[in-house]
């Protein structure tokens, strides 16, 4: 259809009823405007939880390939403790993001709302991203680390002296 | 950035084959250019938008297609649809 131009240089090309496929992309555009708020605190909530557990598992890891009465050297333990510090850092950003946060709106002002909304979001975003470089960061060193107690060397004992080479 | 008011005509919805006038707030852009380089201004360009229009008859939704002209010193940045246009 030609639609003339209006007084400001709008042009209307074509028109047409929805098809379902844009009725679908409206309703995930709906689903998505209202649920968006709730995303970054579910992620928020779920990796408090992965974070905390990272410890104990990094911990469980390095006494099943740490050998028996091995003593840790200080390059070692402080590979281990800054993983276990940056998977409770982790943890922190996370509730960051999970607190409950306070504003003022009113219902009768859209512009509110949707200001009101868009800081929450930013501030989820934000502190999630955070928190998740963290834990990225402390699994890549936590890794490192337990590759590392690989080839520790055991303290001596009777069966090691016997597979040593004659001298 | 700078919002402007715009109004687009649908000469004939397809819901109920009337006549309908909508808003539109057009959030503009910025474009600082070197006093030096004004001859290497380009011309204003049409930009083609699809946006979702509310039929106030039939209360039902409808897309419409079309253009809005785009000045190289104020690039469009985002199109909203602002309701029916009260004249």
């Amino acid at each position: 259809m030609d639609n003339p131009k209006d007084d400001k240089g709008t042009q209307v090309v074509d028109v047409q009823p929805l098809t379902p496929h844009d009725r679908a992309l409206y309703e995930a555009g709906k689903t998505m405007l209202v649920e968006s708020v709730e995303t970054g605190r579910k992620f928020c909530e779920t990796m408090i939880g992965v974070a905390t557990g990272a410890v104990a598992v990094f911990v469980a890891l390095l006494g099943i390939v740490t050998p028996k009465d091995h003593v840790l050297t200080v390059v070692e333990g402080t590979r281990g403790i800054i993983a276990g510090v940056l998977f409770l850092l982790a943890a922190l950003c996370f509730v960051f993001g999970y607190l409950p946060r306070k504003s003022k709106l009113s219902l009768d002002l859209p512009g509110d709302i949707e200001k009101a909304r868009a800081s929450i979001i930013a501030w989820r975003h934000t502190w999630g991203w955070v928190g998740f470089g963290l834990f990225v960061v402390g699994v890549a060193l936590a890794a490192y680390a337990a590759f590392c107690m690989i080839g520790a060397q055991a303290p001596e004992s009777g069966t090691d002296m016997l597979l040593r080479p004659p001298i | 950035m700078a919002e402007n008011d715009e109004s687009i005509t649908i000469e004939k919805c397809p819901l109920c084959g009337t006549t309908h006038r909508y808003s539109l707030k057009v959030q503009t852009g910025i474009v600082m250019y070197n006093i030096l380089s004004m001859r290497d201004v380009p011309p204003p360009k049409v930009r083609t938008f699809v946006r979702f229009f509310a039929c106030p008859v039939k209360g039902q939704d409808y897309r419409a297609t079309f253009r809005l002209l785009e000045s190289p010193s104020a690039p469009i940045e985002s199109v909203d649809v602002a309701g029916e246009a009260r004249d």
